[in-house]
């Protein structure tokens, strides 16, 4: 159980997540003590997930359907799928609808690990997938980065009101 | 035992005469009845499967696969929520397969048979079959499942 009143999104998490996003998850290594308990690592994945959120908001307009959700997705398995790796695809649509607003449920049960982990895996590689289509510049990168930092900070927000108004 | 209304069943239903496949569905009151329709569906869909991706290399990889189920998917207003991706692409893998029936044991089965159902309408229908191509695949289809079923 994650204690949000003790969550914080700095400066130094919204460098770590520009060095993800430029390097890949070795530029994570130094800080791996860091994210081997959920209460520590939680402003890391507070803001990887805002970072998605942002990303798919810029590539989905206002007036997106189903099936650009369904494409995207395949898009992402297909680039994924030369290098080996898989992502489930069911999780990732899900994902992208609930961080568009069209869904108000993950389903994935918070005490599932196996599907969390799955959950984490299509997080990042879409991130990873949606920057990178971008083509992003030292500038794109830092108002991007900005921009995932105020939308985790108020998630963070939100959960200390929802813990704090039982 | 395979029976002639079951085909009848599975005809209607791949002719695009929804109405009489509801009636002749509805009809089906004992479980022997609709476990022999379940095994014709699957018999046929198999048959579909191989037809459209099985080829003298082996089976097509498996980009093949995703891009046939976001086809799918596409179809109509409800597909996507008929076909789950990963039941989409599991229930070909099996047909093709390349992945072990266990692989199947976490898939709800009504969700399973309706994404069989749908399917297997988007693949026969993508065939263009004649009335006489499509009863000579109902009775590949049935004599299959008579093998399997019985």
């Amino acid at each position: 159980m994650i204690d949000w009143s003790a969550v914080e999104i700095n400066d130094e998490h919204e460098a770590a997540l520009r060095a993800y996003l430029l390097e890949g998850p070795e530029a994570w290594l130094p800080i791996q003590d860091k994210l081997t308990d959920a209460q520590s690592a939680a402003p890391y994945v507070q803001l990887v997930q805002a970072a998605l959120g942002v990303a798919l908001r810029r590539r989905f307009s206002p007036t997106y359907d189903i099936d650009q959700i369904i494409q995207f997705v395949a898009d992402v398995r297909l680039s994924l799928m030369e290098s080996g790796v898989t992502i489930d695809p069911r999780i990732a649509e899900n994902l992208v609808r609930v961080s568009l607003g069209d869904s108000d449920r993950l389903e994935v049960a918070p005490d599932d690990v196996q599907r969390l982990q799955e959950a984490t895996d299509a997080t990042v590689a879409m991130l990873f997938f949606l920057v990178a289509e971008a083509q992003p510049d030292e500038a794109w990168l830092d108002e991007f980065v900005r921009e995932a930092g105020h939308l985790a900070r108020r998630w963070t927000a939100e959960s200390r009101f929802d813990e704090a108004t039982g | 035992m395979i029976t002639d209304q079951q085909v009848a069943t599975l005809r209607a239903q791949l002719a695009g005469d929804m109405d009489e496949y509801r009636r002749l569905l509805a009809q089906m009151d004992s479980v022997q009845e609709t476990e022999g329709f379940d095994a014709l569906v699957t018999a046929a869909f198999f048959q579909a499967v191989q037809r459209r991706f099985a080829t003298d290399e082996g089976p097509v990889g498996d980009a093949e696969v995703v891009k046939f189920i976001v086809a799918a998917r596409k179809r109509t207003r409800n597909a996507a929520e008929i076909v789950p991706p990963d039941v989409g692409e599991l229930l070909i893998n099996l047909a093709l397969g390349k992945v072990p029936e266990g692989a199947k044991k976490d898939v709800d089965d009504n969700v399973s048979f309706r994404a069989k159902v749908f399917l297997l309408q988007v693949l026969v229908g993508d065939e263009g079959f004649s009335d006489a191509e499509l009863e000579s695949f109902l009775s590949e289809a049935r004599e299959a499942a008579e093998e399997a079923f019985t």
